[in-house]
Parts: structure tokens; sequence; C-alpha cells
């Protein structure tokens, strides 16, 4: 089995954002692989091998689009177990240019090129937040797509799976012929959730979390190919951020939260009456 | 600006989310807008959208739309698209509001604004504030080149506003031919969870994950 995963870097969640004149300031950003592409990449390694550590079957190729020094968060995830990587990079790959559309068509060019039997993607990036392109790309392919997953567990023919769907009404399940795209939740990682009975048992678990690159892995990993291709060796017309479908005008930091109201409650049952006072009158929530 | 909204039911009840959205397609219109509804047994939830904004309802009621399907409702999407060709989509940015714009976006060669918390016209552009980098900024976003613009609206932000002795709409009945697939999903129950606004701990490292 053959497995496309996503893997998009972003400025460190935790750290604060610095933007000045409606812009983010990059320059000092601390880069690292979103966590739910860490996710992708995590589902991607356990339905190809034999159990926790066990022997992989099948290949793992990792795939992103960005400037060179990209190239040290591929090299994390080929330690993680991955076994090549693509990187998309040159003119026409600036973010400017690159909405979700763009990234897609990108994206759909190297899977036309891969044939994977399956794309995994993280369902957004943590700097965007867009949750668009992994149901684009099943569209432009016209792939069966299923997003949000909670949990996918493989046919035993290698020719469908079934996966369950966090959605706002609980979990819904379903089956998907492949090739097929899917976008990853946060329950991904859990024991259980990734199931390949034909490959690992039924018995298979793996830890609730997304593994670390061992010293063997990274050793390996500098081993391990990075295939740099430019937009026109993809076929991909260059974006242009004149073009481009939607665009960010400015960027600023969420309005400041309105102070908080205290209210007193040295005699409890003025305390009550106060407060629904407030949230009717006030709040207008009641 | 011709708007067309996307309308989404659950167990035979229209989900106020989708309301929340017509509201604003009329107000951003300045009248009434179209709007789709697909599933099974929903052609009589079509004229209580009248009083929500709804000028024409394009529905799409059988037998194998009785569960979602992307194919099936992004096909029904697309078929009203047809039929009214707006300037602008919107569709509230549920679970399936996230599943079905992104992939009726890529039949246009469009993106989408996600997830937006307020929405304006600026000429023919509709622009749009969102939140990013998972809520720590917010970023002014518009629908560049775009010739058919699309956006998702942030459920509980926008007011579903009846107004009352509004005419009931007109009703369409869509014909999709064979595009919907049988079901095949089903959905198994677990508490009900919410919709928006909801952000969950990242699982391992304790990080800020946005949802």
């Amino acid at each position: 089995m053959k497995i496309l995963v996503t893997c998009k870097r972003v400025p460190n969640p935790e750290h604060k954002l610095k933007i000045a004149g409606g812009q983010l300031d990059l320059s000092a950003a601390a880069w690292q692989l979103t966590t739910f592409d860490e996710y992708a990449v995590e589902t991607a390694l356990r339905l190809t091998e034999k159990g926790k550590g066990g022997e992989r079957s099948g290949e793992v190729v990792a795939v992103s689009i960005g400037p060179k020094d990209v190239g040290q968060q591929l090299r994390g995830v080929l330690a993680m177990g991955a076994d090549r990587a693509i990187l998309v990079g040159g003119p026409g790959t600036e973010d400017a240019a690159l909405d979700a559309i763009a990234v897609a068509r990108v994206l759909a060019s190297v899977v036309g090129r891969e044939k994977p039997d399956l794309v995994v993607l993280g369902k957004q990036t943590v700097d965007g937040d867009s949750n668009q392109v992994g149901q684009m790309l099943a569209g432009l392919l016209g792939w069966p797509q299923a997003t949000f997953l909670a949990s996918i567990r493989l046919g035993a023919d290698g020719k469908s799976a079934t996966v369950t769907r966090e959605v706002d009404a609980g979990v819904e399940e379903k089956r998907v012929r492949l090739p097929a795209v899917v976008t990853v939740d946060l329950r991904i990682i859990g024991k259980k959730a990734v199931r390949n009975e034909a490959l690992a048992g039924a018995d298979a678990e793996w830890d609730e979390t997304q593994r670390y690159a061992s010293l063997k892995g990274i050793m390996a990993a500098k081993k391990k190919p990075i295939a740099e291709k430019k937009l026109t060796e993809l076929a991909v017309a260059e974006a242009d951020p004149a073009n481009a479908k939607t665009r960010w005008r400015k960027l600023e930091l969420p309005p400041a939260r309105q102070a908080v109201k205290l209210v007193p409650a040295d005699d409890p049952a003025a305390a009550g009456k106060e407060l629904a006072r407030l949230l009717r009158e006030e709040a207008k929530v009641i | 600006m011709k708007f067309l909204v996307f309308i989404e039911q659950r167990d035979g009840k229209i989900r106020k989310a989708s309301l929340e959205a017509l509201s604003l397609a009329r107000k951003l219109g300045g009248g009434p807008a179209a709007a789709v509804l697909p599933g099974k047994g929903v052609t009589a939830l079509a004229n209580d959208l009248g009083a929500y904004g709804a000028g024409t309802v394009y529905v799409a009621d059988r037998d194998d739309l009785a569960l979602y399907s992307n194919k099936g409702y992004v096909g029904a999407l697309d078929a009203a698209a047809t039929k009214c060709s707006p300037d602008a989509v919107l569709i509230a940015a549920t679970a399936m509001g996230k599943d079905v714009a992104p992939r009726f976006a890529a039949r246009h060669d469009v993106s989408v604004l996600a997830d937006v918390m307020d929405l304006r016209v600026e000429g023919d552009r509709l622009v749009a504030w969102r939140p990013v980098y998972s809520g720590k900024a917010r970023a002014e976003v518009d629908c560049g080149a775009a010739s058919l613009q699309i956006a998702t609206t942030r459920p509980n932000v926008f007011a579903a506003e009846a107004v009352s002795g509004a005419p009931a709409p007109a009703v369409e009945t869509l014909d999709l031919g064979e595009v919907a697939p049988k079901p095949r999903s089903r959905r198994s129950s677990t508490s009900p969870r919410r919709t928006s606004s909801c952000r969950a701990a990242g699982a391992s490292r304790g990080r800020k994950t946005g949802r």
C-alpha cells in the first residue's frame, strides 16, 4: 500500500504572534510541523507496519510545499519512519500566491504522478485554520473523501476502508472505496484507532501519541531522499497572487476581552437576583 | 448581489446555523435569497424558510439523501447553483458545511472564506474577518479574483432573524438524476457535541490546536 501524506510547517503555536502593520512577522519564527499533519504521518505509518515498532510494508511518501528549509521538517518526518519526501518549491509557491485551491492543484498533480492508494492530510493547519485542502483535492481528483477521521480500518482486500468521522451529532461511520482522500482529527492517534488487520492482526495497538524520532530513525533519515520539484516540473501553472481566489488583506490581534464583573455573594439571595438581572438586562443571555 | 444558501437539516429539523446564514444572505443581498435544501422528507420544511429570507427554495427530496453523503449533497448544491447562477454562496460552518463547501468550491475553481465571524459586501466582493492561528489572531480576507464567492459562516455568531408576514418562498424541485449514491453511512449515537467555538487541547503535548 502506498500512502501520500501532507506535511505543512507552521510557526510554533505556543509562541506569541508578532504582528506589525497588519502583517505577521515570521522572521524569528520557530517552525514545526502542524499537529494534525503529524497525526496524518502517524496514521500513515500505522497503516503500513506490523504493529507497534513492527516491520514496515508499503510506502509512505511525505509531500510539502514551501522554501528549501522546509526540508528540515521533512527530514523529521523521514526520521519518524516515512520512506521518502517531495518538496515543491520555487517561483509561484510563496504563501501569498497559494490559497487553498492552488495548494490542492499542486497536490493533485503530485497525486497524479505518485498514484498512491490513499492520501492522508491533517484536517486543518494551525495557521490558516481553513480546513479545505483535503476536500478540494478529493474534488479535483474525483476521489471519495472522508474528513475529520476518528478512526480508520483498512478492508482485508485493501480496496476499501471503514472510517468513523467526527461530526456535530456524534460519530458517523462510513465506507470509502480506495483510492481516497482522508483528513484526520485528534482521536486518530488513539491506541486502536488505526487498524490494518491483514498486516498487523486484530490485537495491534499503539501508544496514544504520535511517535518521536528515534536516534536510529534520525540516522536512517539522512540517507532517505527528498525530491525537490518546481511547479513547472509538475505541469502546474505558477499561482499569481493577483489571481488568488482568497486573499489575506491584514491581520490583527483579536479584541481584548472585557473585564469580568464580580457579584458579591455576602447575601446569597440578593446575589442570585443581581446575577439574574445582569444576565438578563446587560448580557441579554436569558 | 445574488446569494444562494445551503440549508442543513437533521432529523427533520432545519439547523439554526443554516437559518443564521440565510438571514445574513438576506441582509447582505438586500432582499430574498435562494436556498437549497437536500434530504429525505424535507419538502414540508421549505415553507418555513420564507421567514428567514428565502425567496426560492430548491428542494432535493430523495430517499438516497436520507443520510448525508458528500456526493449527493454537493450535487444538490451544484444543481441549485446551475439553476440560479448566484454571485455568492453561504454555508454554515458545521461539520457538514465544512465537508461540503470546499468540494463544491473545487468544482468552480475557487476557494472558500472559511468559518467567518463577520461578513460584508464591498462593491461586488465579499470581505470577511475570520479567526486564524487557532484564534490567536484574526485576518481580514476577501474573495480575490474568484468568479463565484463562497463563505462558511461560524455558527452562533450571526443572528437568525425571522420576519413575520414574509411571503412563502417559491419551491422548486431539483432533478438530480443519478448523482446521489446509495446511502452507506450510518450515524451511531453518541452525545451531541458543540458545533462552534469548541476548542480541544492538543492530545499529547498539551498544545492548543485550532478546531
